[in-house]
């Protein structure tokens, strides 16, 4: 019975910093009935700990979790620091006195000290993220900046929020930023915004195209999280996003056939649907189940590697019977000479009587012979 | 067996009668949703019954125990009169307990004859006539204690501290926010172990309100939820937040989805799949947000049945008569 290991696992090679990565989106879908906690705490798990091989910086960008468990995130896993910008906690902006933006220097005074660190807004507009994320780069130690994945939780609220076609232009915009050129940009410029975000030209063309210029992006990937039972009245946002990805999941619910199915290797929890856009142009489509080990742990399984176990369960019904149900040789080629009727000459043609000439309808009244 | 014993919603401690000190948990947002052929108000009177005979008994045990706690309720779907009478029914006197400092009512509803006042006013000076006597007691609408009125006209006139980005739905939802951190403040101060359950009956009207959010109004609400999330957690010993929110009133469930995905626990009250029975009034659902991995469980549902005096609760299948 083959088993997928965790390194074969489609799932984590979409993480693995690999030369297949090709940057850009990973948009992780999900539902309250089949949802994505358990992966993304698994990706946690990977990323965060500092002496983990895999350990990642993120950066989070806060719209549907309360402050508390990001402190508690960190804790779980002994303090480790990342970067929370929280659009969450403060909305309309009542906790704070008006300001409209918040300088790199105020950031820097009151959020370095504490871990996680935690940079708020109010403002939710696209311009205003943009600008969030570019002070705060500003400020953070080099450490935090060394190939950041940008973590989106989740972009269901800005498409709610700003629109769908507004989301995926700042979607475009942070896959390309480079926010680096930009701190230089400004100094130079005296920190004007407009112009800052002209001096990085952006490519947004297709991998591979000729001219395409080699840009230092910020962040290696953007990963997004939707939860598309939030637009089941719009089907397009769904869509969309999956088109200007470069790797698309889908967590959805088991099909019934293996929810109710009792010979399941494995307790599985969810379906997750993978298309990954290749360098090469190529897409391919993956489908993997997961399941929680007896050590809490998230561990996944093939399709492929399920069927050829389903197969393989499958007995001969034929066989452990007190009575003969098999034939023999002579009796397997009398059948095979039987001839069928309405199989005619036996050259297996079926048979199609269609007379063209004879037509069904009848051009006289068929009231005619009446006699009134 | 209740909904206590089924969520294990216990503080801990013992009372006297040697029973197990039932307690809503602190630091909690809980939605109850319900539909409109079955009503889930009777769980906020459930709640307020089981506040009051807590703090009751723990008073009455010479302050031990830490299930001290008081309610706020803010009423947008019934007036303080229908809550009074329900409470007379279950044990508990709104009147007594607001003079403990148990009990705080917001109105949001509007009282008798306040939307006529102004005009009446200006139709007595061109009458000539300074003051009219008050009005009687009924009229001005049932308040046996002091009430907070959520609408009035000074709401109307007191537009110094919102700016131009504000509309008439977030100033409602600012000052219902600021209403309840002042009696949470002010319960802390009388004592620091008490615990304040926040109550909205009912979420669905707020949507009514002009808001100027280009994604409607339900976004609106859903930030203010926020801040309501944010300091239930700040102050996860002393309060927690109950929502009443009809989820058959809109076309789309996603303001009902996205209620599922902030709150903590999700208590979905529905008719029984099966059609009418006479003596099971519906199913309770549980849909729970574990707090370590912040994974959704679902917990197994239950049926009840309201009577007269109590509410009782059966596990699936075994109401046996």
């Amino acid at each position: 019975m083959s088993v997928v290991t965790p390194n074969t696992s489609t799932f984590l090679k979409v993480f693995q910093n690999t030369s297949d990565n090709v940057g850009g989106l990973i948009l992780l879908e999900d539902t309250i009935e089949s949802s994505s906690q358990n992966l993304l705490n698994h990706m946690y798990s990977y990323w965060l700990p500092t002496t983990s091989k895999q350990h990642r910086n993120i950066w989070f960008l806060n719209f549907n979790n309360t402050i508390n468990e990001y402190k508690q995130l960190s804790k779980k896993y002994n303090q480790c620091n990342f970067v929370v910008i929280d659009f969450y906690s403060d909305p309309f902006g009542w906790n704070q006195p008006h300001t409209i933006t918040q300088g790199a220097t105020s950031l820097l005074s009151n959020n370095l000290v504490q871990v996680p660190m935690i940079f708020k807004s109010s403002q939710h507009d696209s311009n205003s993220i943009v600008n969030m994320i570019q002070n705060v780069f500003n400020a953070v130690p080099a450490k935090l900046k060394e190939s950041p994945i940008l973590l989106i939780n989740s972009i269901s609220t800005l498409v709610l929020k700003n629109g769908l076609s507004d989301t995926c232009s700042l979607i475009r915009t942070l896959i390309n930023y480079n926010f680096n050129s930009a701190t230089t940009a400004a100094t130079n410029e005296d920190k004007d915004k407009k112009k800052s975000i002209k001096g990085n030209k952006m490519e947004t063309g297709i991998d591979g195209s000729l001219n395409r210029k080699k840009q230092d992006k910020t962040f290696t990937n953007i990963f997004a999280i939707l939860h598309t039972d939030l637009h089941e009245m719009d089907i397009t946002v769904s869509k969309e996003l999956q088109y200007i990805s470069s790797v698309s999941i889908q967590v959805t619910e088991l099909s019934p056939k293996l929810k109710y199915s009792e010979s399941l290797p494995h307790p599985y929890e969810s379906t997750i649907t993978l298309i990954t856009k290749k360098r090469s142009g190529r897409v391919v489509r993956n489908v993997e189940y997961y399941y929680i080990n007896s050590n809490g742990k998230v561990e996944f399984d093939s399709a492929e590697s399920l069927e050829s176990q389903i197969q393989e369960a499958e007995v001969d019904p034929t066989e452990n019977l007190s009575f003969n149900l098999k034939l023999s040789e002579e009796e397997k080629l009398a059948k095979n000479n039987v001839v069928l009727p309405y199989r005619h000459q036996g050259n297996d043609q079926t048979l199609i009587i269609e007379d063209p000439d004879e037509e069904d309808f009848d051009d006289e009244d068929p009231d005619d012979d009446l006699d009134i | 067996m209740d909904v206590f014993s089924h969520l294990n919603w216990y503080s801990g401690n013992v009372s006297e009668d040697g029973e197990p000190e039932k307690s809503i948990p602190s630091g909690k947002l809980i939605l109850v949703s319900d539909t409109l052929e079955s009503d889930g108000s009777f769980l906020i009177h459930y709640f307020l019954q089981s506040i009051f005979k807590s703090t009751s008994n723990s008073n009455s045990s010479g302050g031990n125990s830490s299930n001290r706690g008081g309610a706020c309720l803010l009423g947008l779907n019934q007036s303080l009169f229908n809550y009074f009478n329900v409470g007379r029914k279950l044990g508990y006197n709104l009147t007594t307990e607001n003079g403990k400092g148990n009990f705080t009512f917001i109105n949001g509803l509007s009282t008798p004859y306040q939307w006529i006042k102004e005009q009446r006013v200006q139709q007595l000076e061109e009458q000539g006539i300074d003051e009219e006597p008050p009005l009687d007691s009924i009229s001005q609408g049932f308040s046996p204690f002091p009430v907070i009125q959520l609408t009035s006209d000074k709401l109307n006139n007191n537009n110094s501290s919102s700016n131009s980005n504000s509309s008439e739905l977030v100033d409602i939802l600012k000052k219902i926010y600021q209403e309840f951190i002042d009696d949470h403040m002010k319960r802390m101060a009388k004592d620091p172990k008490s615990k304040t359950l926040f109550i909205i009956d009912s979420l669905n009207i707020l949507s009514s309100y002009y808001s100027k959010n280009k994604s409607g109004s339900y976004m609106d609400i859903i930030n203010f939820l926020q801040y309501f999330h944010t300091f239930v957690q700040d102050n996860s010993k002393t309060c927690s937040l109950v929502i009443l929110f009809h989820s058959d009133c809109d076309e789309d469930t996603k303001f009902y989805n996205m209620l599922k995905y902030e709150a903590d626990l999700t208590i979905s009250i529905s008719g029984l799949k099966s059609g009418y029975s006479k003596d099971i009034d519906g199913q309770i659902g549980f849909i729970e947000k574990d707090e370590n991995n912040l994974t959704f469980k679902k917990i197994n549902p239950i049926h009840y049945q309201a009577l007269d005096n109590t509410i009782r609760f059966f596990h699936l299948g075994s109401r046996i008569q």
